[in-house]
């Protein structure tokens, strides 16, 4: 075996790709969850005011970046496929290998975001409050969904992996989800320079210690999920 | 080959604990048990799915501290779905036989030739029994010393588990590999076991090598007094319309030459010590083994 290939940039790459062609698989969870989120966007985007003078749609293409950051953060999980807990390879070599698919998982969304606003801004098609709030966004959640979704919402309280977080894990995911559908709501239309600061004040105030809080535990996190008996633990 | 001593593991509502075996490089050792007995549990462990609470695994003189090079010498099969659904089998056996020193991409398209499997259909298109077929292939082409395999053979076709057991009796052959085999299917360990493990609640009821065991027991069927003269050698009796049944220790006192008598197959063994009284329950242990 090539040493170091299980936790390679280039098979976690791979790997975080092949998880968007495997959205077709019917897996128990994904479809729903992704449903609801995109439900809930698109419901969102038909009763906002603001967003229905633009077409029922509105702007929407100038979320893409976000629902993009929404549909990977529901698809990519924490814990590794059983196989990978049977190979032979270390509990650190499954660290790392977790560890920089979260760096895949944040760095993918967000470079994606960079082109696609930067395009935009550069056509100007967006101005720079909604550059900078999307981005804000997708960083925000990328993180909080690599570091925290194993399925969904449902079950989270139970699952042991989550250590100290256990009984907030679910709340924490939704309000990922809820940060993800009002931003890409807002960043659809035109933000002012009030607008603009009000909401990123609001991100710092609410959402900073969130991810500050999680961040600190996540290499516990991440050492539980490195473990099959802990990865898979609930209930208890 | 495999050392257990003390062993122990605790998983929330289940306790299984104080496992002792060896076993030798080139047998194969059945483990047997009701559901919920910890089978899958023991395996598991084996397997470096779990970490024990106590207690000592010695596989092939290492211990799980080199969880990599361990897990180079295993091979296991579980039920469920072990690799990625959407991906084809050849796919699957690829990306995850590059993590096998001797894993052997053509001795494994051999095997799913052999097993009937096609190679390029999708794992989560499988029928139970194939994707058991899958995984036992796959973990066979890495060429493991440890081969798991918890209840294989309860979704295989009478004609696969003739080639199962073919190809556990050849596997063993060269004397340097071995097999553990949970199962509920008694025949299989008739054919093909030398070491009987027997859980019961998370507990080793018994173990030792399948004739030493069988020897220390005998099945007397007659008249329910003289099976109750034997008293303390009985382990369960049942009472049937024409007179009595029972599993009995094998020793003391001659029988009485009305008592018919013979050796238990593993079912009729299994079967009184699941149901045996608990007055004259056995106590957890090993029985001799070679």
């Amino acid at each position: 075996m090539e040493n170091g290939y299980m936790e390679s940039y280039r098979r976690v790459i791979r790997d975080y790709f092949q998880e968007f062609i495997r959205v077709f698989s019917m897996e128990r969870g994904r479809f729903p969850a992704l449903f609801l989120v995109l439900g809930t966007i698109f419901m969102g985007d038909i009763w906002l005011e603001r967003i229905r003078m633009g077409g029922i749609f509105g702007n929407w293409i100038n979320g893409i970046p976000i629902l993009f950051a929404l549909v990977s953060g529901a698809l990519h999980r924490v814990s590794l496929p059983f196989m990978m807990y049977l190979v032979p390879c270390s509990r650190e070599q499954r660290e790392r290998y977790i560890q920089r698919m979260l760096a895949v998982k944040v760095t993918v969304p967000m470079g994606f975001g960079l082109v696609c606003d930067g395009l935009a801004a550069w056509a100007g098609a967006i101005s720079r409050y909604v550059f900078v709030l999307q981005m804000a966004s997708i960083f925000f959640l990328s993180c909080m969904c690599g570091m925290l979704n194993e399925g969904g919402m449902v079950g989270a309280e139970k699952r042991k992996a989550y250590g100290e977080l256990q009984p907030f894990a679910a709340p924490l995911l939704a309000a990922c989800n809820l940060v993800g559908v009002a931003m890409f709501v807002i960043c659809m239309g035109s933000v002012s320079r009030v607008e603009f600061w009000i909401v990123i004040s609001a991100m710092m105030l609410f959402l900073l210690p969130m991810l500050v809080v999680v961040g600190k535990r996540w290499k516990e996190i991440r050492r539980n999920f490195a473990l099959y008996e802990t990865a898979v633990r609930t209930g208890e | 080959m495999l050392k257990l001593e003390n062993v122990s593991k605790y998983l929330g509502s289940f306790y299984l604990r104080d496992i002792f075996l060896e076993l030798p490089d080139g047998y194969i050792l059945g483990i047997i048990g009701e559901n919920g007995a910890g089978k899958t549990t023991l395996l598991r462990l084996l397997a470096g799915l779990y970490t024990k609470d106590e207690g000592i695994i010695d596989i092939d003189h290492m211990s799980y501290e080199e969880e990599a090079a361990v897990k180079q010498k295993i091979g296991a099969v579980f039920h469920g779905d072990l690799f990625d659904i959407r991906d084809t089998l050849r796919c699957n056996a690829r990306r995850y036989g590059q993590f096998y020193c001797d894993y052997e991409d053509r001795l494994m398209e051999s095997y799913m030739t052999d097993f009937r499997l096609n190679a390029r259909k999708r794992y989560g298109q499988l029928s139970k029994g194939e994707k058991l077929k899958f995984a036992f292939a796959f973990a066979l082409s890495h060429k493991p010393k440890l081969l798991l395999l918890d209840e294989p053979a309860a979704n295989f076709d009478r004609d696969f588990r003739e080639i199962f057991q073919d190809i556990l009796r050849k596997y063993t052959e060269n004397g340097e590999n071995s097999v553990i085999l949970s199962t509920h299917m008694t025949s299989d360990i008739d054919r093909a076991a030398d070491y009987l493990l027997y859980l019961e609640n998370g507990r080793q009821v018994m173990y030792g090598d399948i004739e030493s065991i069988r020897g220390n027991y005998r099945m007397a069927a007659g008249e329910e007094y003289k099976i109750r003269l034997l008293k303390d050698r009985v382990v369960h009796l049942e009472k049937g319309e024409f007179g009595a049944k029972a599993l009995v220790r094998n020793f003391g006192r001659p029988y009485d030459p009305m008592l018919k008598v013979w050796e238990p197959s593993i079912e009729e063994l299994m079967y009184h010590m699941a149901k045996r009284e608990s007055g004259g329950g056995m106590k957890a242990g090993r029985d001799s083994g070679r």
